[in-house]
């Protein structure tokens, strides 16, 4: 089993006096300790069981004002591995903001689940059986090329000279099928879906039904045909809204992206920068089934806030070190886990729904569903080029699947294109919570 | 650590294969000026598989003592045998000769001699000219990342094996901005091998060139969309090969089903068309996927996928070679220690043909010269699509203006099929780029420039 959180914080609050006593004028220990099991089912057939038990300190040390890190799995080189933080800090130039971020001693805090914990690499292969032997029953042409399950139980804590002290442990179990229908010598496009949750009880059936999205998915692009060529709106499901639209745009909102005038939403705070309807929210500490811990990987505390509120930009991610360039305070947005540096970036969130019905929402006199987009979107322009993977093109309701169709644009306009959000959402990874989206007026071709 | 390895084979009864994977990982990272990463990470373990009753068992540890590795086995026979019902065939493994001795890769010691700060000043310094290019460059980075791996791998059946690399990659991005619209552009460099290959120009120039790049495509529009004549450059290629066809040719991920299932012995490309992947570097010093023997203990080899347009074999590692009645070909791969070892490509290239660049471009009515891989992805289906950086239009022989790079789309096996044109120029060119495959491997691909016929994305 992996460290207890008095255990690890005890290992961190230790490696920082050592830390401090080796010249460091200031030190973080960040620790994870997990124990996993995973099972891996490839054609169509278990693969392997998989078990692991791994321990990581993260250390980042501040000398002069200039900042270095190390990491080990090896808890026997605690003090040389100081030694390489403290040289690779003081071969840096000094930053006058560089430093760590004031904290506080929290709770520890635990959202372990016992029967999620005592869930065996063999009961992961037995369900994982089950699942896969369903998806053959549904249709035989389905071909999974990989079918994975795990169970992660993991502790993190976090210690620092400037106050921090912080533990969090928690379970989770999740599951993902990629691969393909294939009819005789036709093959259709890849396909892949999968779901992450804390309690035992839910597994199977969150997996049961990521599953049958990834059939759907599969099986309709078996018959796609090329699509057609004109301006007009596509459908985006949730775990495509995740990867098209989410992902850039958080991008975007990060503190250093915005110093660095790499962001379109310099100065943009309180200005509209996207349609009313749209409501983007930072879940903080998780959604409510599915928690994380409540500090962020500075040991600053994680909260519930708006990102854009009807349109209009509320709130930036920031680090303790992009705060102090802001003269702000930081908003819990650093991620990253023991074995590299933090990074800016959002742990939860989740898009408000809209009113109208996903079966209204797909009504439209003609338009492309993109189950997947594949392909580039600058985060610096927001031009996207690319092609609908899974797509199908939807006149007056009615959908055909379709394969080598590509859409472009500009992905901040796009927001502002928005037509339709959907009121059913769909949580993703245990992470996102999202809507189907309308967008409308995108360059869609055929070849 | 070879020793401890050895010690805990003995007695082990089913088949033990044992990999002790160190490695370290450095980064220097420098944005504007300030440094944002000055890292080390450290990370080494043991990864066991064991098959019993017919099934593979695998446990991680990072107790590398005898008898941490010992129990790990336990562990790793424990789960194979706990769930061996639910496995409906039995896996066995190819004969084959397997590695025994030291295989290091030259290189190492020129690379890890370099103080941190002559690594530091080289990133600051490459920054420096990327900003210092023109005055429309608004943003600069320069990343150097330096991979150092010790592997020992040793195997009830006779592999003994072990091996120390290098793979150092260098990276630059500069953003140039012009009435309000900005565009950026990256360069990279990604090698296994001594510093000599990394920088066969300056960093400074890399950074210089990224930079008057950007500034010309700042200001260039999109080229017409549509199906086009368009010649790939050596970074599209290297990405062309390996995505959309070098995937389609696992082993595994035929037995899957994948597109090139039951193809072996047919036509699947232009005649002018010989595609391979080798564990070796070929034609050129410093391919970035380069590793002398395979984590399964395989020596690798050069394996020709498509030879004359002909499909002539897939990638291999022990498991599927035995299931389809061939040899390994040394293509099993992981990334560190607490990953199996996976059906992977390493340095994936077409051969050069005899004819040169500029010979193409003058033979070529209407077209587009594509320059510059982006990133890629290709589908079950051989469909594929890549961003590329630039675009340069041809009409009746001659270059003409510089287009920003879109995207092109197209069935790989058409694509090649529609090869009429393959240069003589060759460059492994996939920078520092990593394969993703449920985890990471350092890859690297390349050929000649190409002329064929695919979609480009351009403007409606």
């Amino acid at each position: 089993m992996p460290h207890t959180p008095d255990a690890l914080l005890g290992l961190c609050t230790t490696a920082v006096e050592r830390a401090r006593t080796l010249g460091a004028d200031e030190a973080e220990i960040y620790g994870a300790s997990a124990s996993t099991a995973t099972v891996k089912f490839q054609n169509n057939d278990l693969d392997q069981v998989h078990s692991g038990l791994e321990t990581t300190l993260g250390i980042r040390l501040v000398v002069d004002g200039r900042l270095g890190f190390a990491t080990t799995n090896r808890m026997d080189e605690v003090d040389a591995l100081v030694g390489e933080a403290l040289a690779l800090a003081k071969a840096c130039p000094p930053d006058e903001a560089c430093g760590l971020g004031e904290g506080a001693v929290l709770p520890p805090s635990d959202v372990r689940d016992d029967a999620l914990d005592a869930l065996e690499p063999a009961d992961l292969a037995r369900l994982g059986r089950r699942l896969l032997d369903q998806l053959h029953r549904h249709d035989p042409r389905l071909t999974i090329d990989t079918l994975g399950l795990g169970r992660d139980t993991r502790t993190v804590a976090v210690a620092s000279s400037t106050g921090v002290r912080a533990s969090h442990t928690g379970s989770s179990a999740s599951g993902d099928v990629f691969g393909m229908a294939r009819d005789g010598e036709v093959v259709g496009s890849f396909a892949y879906d999968g779901d992450r949750v804390r309690q035992a009880h839910a597994l199977e059936p969150a997996l049961e039904q990521s599953f049958a999205r990834f059939a759907e998915r599969a099986l309709g692009a078996l018959s796609a045909q090329p699509g057609e060529s004109f301006r007009g709106p596509i459908l985006v499901p949730p775990d495509a809204v995740a990867g098209f639209l989410i992902r850039p745009l958080l991008q975007a909102l990060c503190a250093d992206e915005i110093r660095k005038g790499r962001s379109p939403f310099t100065e943009r705070m309180g200005c509209r920068i996207a349609t009313e309807a749209f409501t983007l929210t930072d879940e903080g500490a998780g959604l409510p089934e599915f928690a994380l811990a409540p500090f962020d990987r500075e040991g600053q505390p994680r909260r519930r806030r708006p990102l854009v509120e009807q349109g209009v930009l509320h709130g930036l991610l920031y680090d303790v070190y992009e705060a102090r360039r802001s003269n702000t305070s930081p908003t819990g947005n650093a991620l990253g886990g023991a074995g590299s540096p933090p990074v800016i970036g959002l742990a939860a969130l989740s898009l408000a729904p809209g009113t109208t019905p996903l079966a209204t929402l797909r009504d439209m006199p003609r338009g492309v569903l993109m189950s997947r987009f594949s392909g580039t979107v600058s985060p610096t322009s927001g031009d996207f080029s690319g092609v609908v993977k899974n797509g199908f093109l939807i006149e007056h309701g009615t959908a055909r699947p379709i394969r080598e169709t590509t859409v472009a644009g500009n992905l901040w306009r796009c927001l502002d294109a928005i037509s339709g959000i959907s009121a059913e959402r769909q949580t993703i990874y245990g992470t996102q919570r999202l809507p189907t989206l309308r967008i409308e007026d995108v360059a869609i071709s055929a070849g | 650590m070879r020793a401890i390895l050895r010690d805990a084979l003995s007695g082990a009864g089913d088949f033990v294969e044992l990999r002790h994977h160190a490695k370290t990982f450095r980064t220097l990272k420098v944005s504007d000026g300030r440094v944002e990463r000055a890292s080390v990470r450290h990370r080494s373990g043991v990864g066991v598989r064991v098959l019993a009753a017919g099934t593979w068992g695998f446990a991680t540890t990072d107790d590398c003592t005898l008898s941490g590795v010992r129990e790990a086995i336990e562990i790793a026979r424990r789960m194979a045998r706990g769930s061996a019902e639910l496995r409906k065939g039995t896996v066995a493994l190819a004969p084959t000769e397997l590695a025994v001795g030291d295989f290091s890769e030259p290189g190492v010691e020129s690379v890890l001699a370099r103080s941190l700060d002559e690594r530091l000043a080289m990133v600051l310094q490459a920054e420096a000219a990327a900003r210092a290019a023109s005055p429309s460059i608004c943003t600069a980075s320069s990343t150097y990342n330096e991979i150092y791996e010790e592997k020992s791998i040793v195997t009830t059946d006779g592999a003994n094996a072990t091996f120390r690399l290098v793979r150092p990659e260098f990276y630059v991005s500069a953003t140039a901005e012009h009435n309000g619209v900005r565009h950026a552009v990256s360069e990279s460099r990604g090698v296994t091998g001594p510093w000599t290959c990394l920088f066969p120009q300056s960093p400074e120039r890399i950074a210089d060139a990224a930079a008057g790049t950007a500034v010309d495509l700042v200001t260039a529009k999109r080229p017409e969309g549509g199906r086009a004549t368009l010649i790939l450059s050596p970074a599209i290629v290297g990405l062309l090969v390996h995505e959309a066809v070098g995937h389609t040719v696992e082993a595994d991920f035929v037995a899957s089903g994948s597109v090139a299932r039951g193809k072996l012995g047919q036509r699947v490309a232009s005649e002018l068309v010989t595609l391979c992947d080798s564990g070796r570097s070929e034609f050129r010093d410093g391919a970035g996927g380069s590793q002398p023997v395979d984590d399964e203990g395989v020596p690798t080899r050069r394996t020709r996928i498509i030879e004359a347009g002909v499909l002539k074999s897939y990638l291999h590692n022990r498991e599927t070679a035995a299931a389809f009645g061939v040899e390994p070909t040394g293509n099993a791969r992981a990334w560190e220690y607490d990953d199996p070892p996976l059906v992977r490509m390493r340095n994936t290239y077409l051969e050069p043909g005899a004819r040169s660049l500029d010979e193409i471009i003058a033979d070529t009515e209407d077209g587009y010269l594509l320059e510059g891989a982006r990133n890629g992805q290709a589908d079950a289906t051989a469909e594929f699509t890549f961003g590329t950086v630039s675009a340069r239009r041809i009409r009746s022989g001659k270059l003409g203006r510089l287009c920003r790079g879109v995207t092109v789309t197209g069935n790989a096996f058409e694509v090649l099929s529609s090869v009429d044109a393959v240069s003589r120029e060759f460059r492994w060119d996939l920078g520092a780029g990593h394969c993703g495959k449920g985890q990471p491997a350092k890859v690297d691909a390349g050929g000649p420039y190409i002329r064929c016929r695919a979609l480009l994305g351009g403007e409606q």
